[in-house]
């Protein structure tokens, strides 16, 4: 076991005794990846936030539940996983509009509808490039699962078995749907594939 | 291999996983067929980007930890309340009945006495106090400092410099929209920058420190003078977010050039980051 699991386990046992301060820690230790990984699933400072939040008070509260047969980070990527999951299922069953659809303005005429994009409007004085801009647009576009292990595998650097894991699959079957979602997000790219090539 | 079912090895063969016996034929297709060579080499520059995105770093949150941590304590203390006995839950109830019945004595009696109803108003427009008044989040990205607005209302915010007075820049948000600004300044003088909502009449103040350090181990000034004084101590941005930023005080650092600071005549919070400082009441 490498140390920094046994120090999560250490923290873990601690914490499950009622240690507030050891919890604290193990949020500090594991909250930025954490952040990272659901920023680049959700493509929004906000929801990314809510998700991490939801998915350590899921830690808080099953961790009585933490045998430590896996790592904990890859635990709290399965909790992330389900919290941005059922975020998502909740959301579709709110009335929601399309990221490409138009508002009627006063006059009769279209214009695009505001989103909470932190590209759009004032927010472009952001020091994000055009490129990276693109390829998030282009993962919020694909399905959710398929989203999950994309940026699983190729931002969070998890092998396929650390996948099979979290996801509770077969690893064959996270090859095969890999492939696929690379190949879903082909398509969703194939416009900005040029581009992509010239830089 | 059929050309239409080539794409299934494209993830294997690009990671070099493909099994022998089907590597020369895929490559076979990939040599005579220009459907599925394109079609590889479009999946390939997206698997580049994939990995490209990867390496590119995400900005965190300045209050991520305290977001958490907060929702994370609610629940705990909800536990606790849940875990109490069943004798202590009736007597918290009692209690709550009597706060209830109390609540509900003082309300009849203020829709009777007018200034009541006008002190109850005034409660909501305090800082922080309405849930229509915008948050104020702050960052530093790549030694960038910005202030993040959430708007709950169609708002205007405006970006002043304070020391000329001069506006700097306006932004519209719409309701609900969240609206980033970089707070920048020209050359290297030390900068207060306030950034208000004209809707809510709630503003914050950015101070970008100089590069000259203050050695003067106390003060006295306004809240800001105090904020000036420290961005330069600590050489780092001072996210000030008081009610009264005007307000007089005296302040004597505990150390040199520690953090530490004691207060006369106005107690402030100090939260010493790494990449900023947070002046708070």
């Amino acid at each position: 076991m490498s140390e920094s699991a046994s120090q999560d386990l250490m923290l873990i046992e601690r914490a499950r005794s009622g240690d507030h301060t050891a919890f604290n820690d193990l949020v500090s230790k594991h909250e930025q990846r954490a952040y990272q990984y659901a920023y680049r699933l959700t493509g929004s400072v906000d929801e990314a936030s809510d998700v991490v939040a939801d998915a350590f008070v899921r830690v808080f509260n099953a961790l009585g539940n933490f045998k430590g047969q896996a790592a904990f980070s890859t635990w709290l990527y399965r909790i992330i996983t389900n919290c941005y999951l059922d975020a998502k299922k909740k959301e579709r069953s709110r009335p929601s509009v399309s990221l490409d659809s138009t508002i009627k303005g006063d006059g009769g005429g279209e214009y695009e509808r505001q989103f909470e994009d932190t590209s759009d409007g004032p927010s472009e004085h952001l020091e994000r490039s055009e490129r990276e801009r693109l390829m998030q647009s282009a993962l919020t576009k694909m399905p959710e699962y398929q989203r999950a292990m994309l940026v699983m595998y190729h931002v969070e650097n998890l092998s396929y078995e650390e996948i099979a894991e979290n996801l509770d699959l077969p690893l064959g079957t996270v090859k095969s749907r890999m492939n696929r979602a690379r190949m879903a997000l082909r398509e969703v790219l194939q416009s900005q594939l040029e581009l992509f090539r010239l830089q | 291999m059929k050309p239409d079912k080539a794409n299934e090895y494209f993830s294997a063969y690009f990671e070099g996983t493909l099994p022998e016996g089907l590597r020369p034929q895929f490559e076979e297709l990939l040599e005579n067929s220009p459907a599925v060579a394109d079609e590889y080499a479009s999946f390939v520059a997206g698997y580049e980007s994939l990995e490209w995105l990867g390496k590119q770093p995400v900005a965190i949150p300045a209050d991520l930890h305290e977001t958490i941590m907060r929702r994370v304590d609610r629940v705990a203390h909800e536990k606790k309340l849940v875990k109490k006995s069943w004798f202590g839950g009736n007597l918290r109830m009692a209690w709550l009945g009597g706060l209830g019945l109390i609540a509900i004595l003082a309300t009849g009696l203020s829709l009777v006495r007018p200034s009541g109803n006008q002190r109850l108003a005034e409660a909501g427009t305090g800082i922080g106090v309405s849930q229509s008044e915008p948050a104020f989040l702050f960052s530093v990205v790549d030694s960038q400092p910005t202030v993040r607005i959430k708007s709950y209302q169609a708002d205007t915010i405006s970006v002043e410099d304070m020391d000329s007075g001069q506006q700097l820049k306006q932004f519209k948000v719409v309701e609900g929209q969240s609206v980033e600004i970089p707070i920048q300044r020209e050359g290297a003088n030390q900068a207060a920058i306030e950034v208000r909502s004209l809707q809510a009449q709630k503003s914050v103040v950015v101070v970008l420190p100089s590069q000259a350090a203050t050695g003067a181990l106390s003060g006295k000034g306004s809240v800001i003078q105090f904020a000036r004084d420290y961005a330069n101590r600590v050489q780092r941005p001072v996210f000030v977010e008081v009610t009264e930023p005007t307000k007089m005080l005296a302040w004597q650092y505990a150390s040199q050039p520690g953090a530490d600071v004691n207060f006369e005549g106005y107690l402030l919070r100090l939260e010493v980051k790494s990449a900023y400082v947070r002046l708070r009441d």
